[in-house]
């Protein structure tokens, strides 16, 4: 009886001693997003001319993008039915006169709502758009300085 | 003489009954081998300007007094973390360090170590990963994988 115990115990010992050796593995993902971000750069002040077509760029710095969007660019208020901009005499005489935006050299105004410009990835070269041309302010214009404002704004859209 | 050979007989009996039972000892064994479970989030989301902390942690440890349990990590090359955007494929690296701001970890070094039936680490137990930085826009993610092993003390 001695024997046969001994041999039970000899049995068991040994089989928690083959247990193989516990190896465990665990996998974390790294994870990490980047929303898509810009900064409007827009000369905050132009001068148009009696005598030739204005240029203004509408540009964007730090631009960075998600792959699957795109900032676009476009006027919020300042500029009316057929791309018109009225410019406001500065001397309360209620005096006005207007000059016509346009996405092309000597082009027909913008429309309402029209987007302006576009850039995406990390590049501020607009994929379209880019200037605008504010036309020669009319011949007959009153003696006088002018003001007017245009807003613009900006978002971030998918790509079509 | 019977009566002389019973009462001889008699006495031989008394003797060997009053003699002491002999000892019959009897080894009592049993072996019970370490185990644990890692316990390591699943996931982490890293941070563009500060660093971020995981906790190499485990459960339900228990070693021999001879054993202790070791944490290791693989899926890095020269000490980062590779990121890949989602859509384009390029791809970023993250510093992966023991200390905040340390240097990169090796798949040879031992994060963490536990030991007994404590869950709190001997020896490390935290790894840190670096500020992302300024990268492309996009959602960018990557895999780690943690290995644990005994190890003698």
């Amino acid at each position: 009886m001695k024997k046969i115990t001994k041999c039970m115990l000899g049995a068991l010992m040994t089989g928690a001693m083959l247990t193989p050796v516990h190896a465990e593995e665990a996998t974390t993902s790294i994870q990490y997003s980047k929303t898509s971000e810009y900064t409007l750069s827009i000369d905050s002040s132009v001068t148009v001319s009696s005598t030739t077509e204005t240029e203004q760029a509408i540009k964007v710095s730090n631009v960075n993008t998600k792959s699957n969007e795109k900032v676009q660019i476009a006027i919020k208020s300042g500029v009316g039915s057929n791309g018109k901009v009225t410019l406001t005499r500065d001397d309360a005489s209620g005096v006005t006169t207007e000059v016509t935006a346009s996405l092309d050299k000597n082009g027909a105004g913008i429309g309402a709502n029209e987007v302006i410009a576009e850039f995406e990835d990390q590049s501020t070269t607009a994929t379209k758009g880019g200037k605008l041309y504010y036309s020669k302010i009319p011949a007959d214009a009153a003696a006088g300085s002018y003001t007017g404002t245009i807003v613009y704004v900006g978002s971030v859209v998918a790509r079509n | 003489m019977k009566k002389l050979a019973t009462g001889i007989v008699s006495a031989g009996l008394l003797t060997m009954m009053i003699l002491p039972i002999q000892a019959n000892d009897t080894a009592v064994s049993y072996s019970q081998s370490s185990s644990y479970v890692l316990s390591i989030p699943d996931t982490i989301e890293l941070n563009s300007a500060s660093s971020k902390s995981l906790a190499i942690g485990v459960q339900n440890v228990n070693t021999t007094p001879e054993q202790k349990v070791q944490v290791k990590a693989s899926g890095l090359t020269n000490g980062k973390v590779t990121l890949t955007r989602a859509s384009k494929g390029d791809t970023i690296q993250v510093t992966v360090s023991k200390t905040d701001g340390g240097s990169g970890i090796s798949d040879t070094d031992v994060l963490a170590e536990f030991q007994d039936q404590s869950t709190t680490a001997v020896s490390g137990g935290t790894i840190w990963f670096a500020a992302v930085g300024d990268v492309p826009a996009g959602t960018y993610s990557g895999t780690i994988t943690f290995t644990g092993s005994y190890a003698n003390r």
